[in-house]
């Protein structure tokens, strides 16, 4: 693990050792660094609490360098953090739209690690596709809570997601929580237990899939925290874990579009679970969106990068 | 297809959309309400602030108030407390009214997405 430190004046606005925290590790088919960035920009422009870390491996990063330049990167991202993820097969479906679907390797194996890798004492994790466009998150940073995350979604539509595995891990079993942003405290103690137990699970993937009923074989993290606050809850409702202050999370589902970047906001194309073919416009505005098509990203990258300057 | 159908399907796509819209920014005011005070979570709605109002006209200084997770909150400075809740109140609703009113007025999808 190698952390180096960004030379120059800091633009930190926060109180404290308070950041955001990203993971990125490109595949064949996502460039997942350049996400990245524009993930961090728009906690740059939206937030106070707006140190940022990125992990990633070397690859990445070189090729980072090449697609987006060294400028754009030390501008996005106050800290690196060089770490090499453990490579366990792990090929998951994406969709991009109805009508595209791809398959690739996810790189989530180490993301647990984050307690141990992170340089801020309080931090939230966001994934690379979560875009921040308020200072609600910032809430998190002031609460007596030492760990957080979404316990519920909502989609463009403004329903709960349409498939029961989008809500619970088995249509009788537990509730599905968010590991699309987590807060957390790393010095407290219960924080490090959560992570502990995240790395117990994920050792004992086919066990735990076994126990708590469901079918997937890739290693989804959204299970492993849930089951990880089932434990650690006394296998009771959720007590443990609280939401974060703007719960339920707003979602652009994978086979959802985006229409155009407006210049204060993102128009988007929402598609009917059950009749696919079928599509509304969706305006979205300083609400801070999950947005799981991750080429409608790359596609509008340049036009969302303008409205995180 | 029969012009009767086709302009009812189009007043239908435009009432979802514009429901949908009037949901998105009831949402955005609903967490524009949150309020970090005392390292706590509350909820800037008029109970919350004509209750704080009344202990504080009747002089109970601290009082006790529930977050949004229940649990008790000592208040020590209920002036603060007060302007930081309408504070936001009034933020949160000022920027939910000029939605709502955009939105009501828009009589067509492409006007209610800005489009044109």
């Amino acid at each position: 693990m190698k952390k180096s430190k960004k030379q120059g004046i800091s633009n930190d606005s926060s109180n404290g050792n308070n950041g955001v925290t990203f993971f990125a590790y490109n595949n064949e088919q996502i460039d997942y660094i350049k996400l990245a960035v524009l993930a961090a920009s728009a906690v740059k422009k939206h937030m106070k609490n707006n140190q940022t870390c990125l992990i990633t491996n070397k690859t990445s990063l070189d090729w980072g360098k090449k697609s987006v330049t060294t400028k754009v990167l030390d501008k996005a991202f106050d800290h690196i953090v060089i770490e090499e993820p453990e490579h366990r097969p792990n090929i998951r479906k994406f969709h991009d739209s109805p009508w595209t679907v791809f398959k690739c390797q996810f790189e989530n194996w180490n993301k647990n690690n984050v307690i141990k890798l992170t340089p801020f004492d309080k931090t939230l994790m966001l994934d690379v596709d979560f875009l921040v466009n308020n200072d609600v998150l910032d809430i998190a940073f002031g609460l007596d809570e030492p760990l957080m995350l979404y316990t519920d979604a909502i989609t463009l539509r403004n329903l709960q997601p349409h498939f029961t595995s989008e809500r619970k891990l088995h249509k009788n079993g537990i509730p599905m929580l968010w590991s699309t942003a987590i807060y957390f405290d790393k010095n407290d103690e219960v924080v490090d237990l959560f992570f502990e137990m995240w790395s117990h699970i994920k050792d004992n993937w086919d066990f735990y899939r076994y126990l708590y009923g469901f079918q997937t074989t890739i290693f989804r993290t959204d299970f492993a925290v849930s089951i990880a606050t089932h434990v650690l809850t006394g296998f009771v409702k959720n007590t443990l874990v609280k939401p974060l202050p703007d719960n339920p999370m707003k979602y652009v589902e994978p086979k959802d579009d985006i229409q155009d970047v407006l210049s204060d906001g993102i128009r988007c194309l929402s598609h009917k679970p059950d009749e696919e073919w079928l599509h509304i416009f969706v305006n979205s505005k300083n609400e801070n969106l999950h947005i799981m098509n991750k080429r409608a990203i790359d596609r509008n990258w340049d036009k969302l990068m303008r409205l995180y300057e | 297809m029969d012009d009767r159908l086709e302009r009812a399907l189009d007043f239908s796509n435009f009432r979802l959309t514009l429901h949908n819209q009037k949901q998105s920014a009831k949402q955005r005011a609903e967490n524009m309400l949150q309020v970090q005070y005392s390292n706590s979570l509350f909820k800037a709605d008029q109970t919350l602030i004509t209750f704080v109002q009344a202990m504080k006209a009747e002089g109970y200084t601290p009082f006790v108030v529930s977050d949004v997770h229940d649990n008790p909150v000592q208040i020590e400075d209920s002036e603060t407390f007060l302007e930081k809740l309408i504070s936001a109140y009034a933020s949160a609703m000022n920027e939910y009214i000029i939605s709502h009113e955009k939105i009501k007025k828009a009589r067509n999808i492409k006007r209610l997405v800005e489009w044109e």
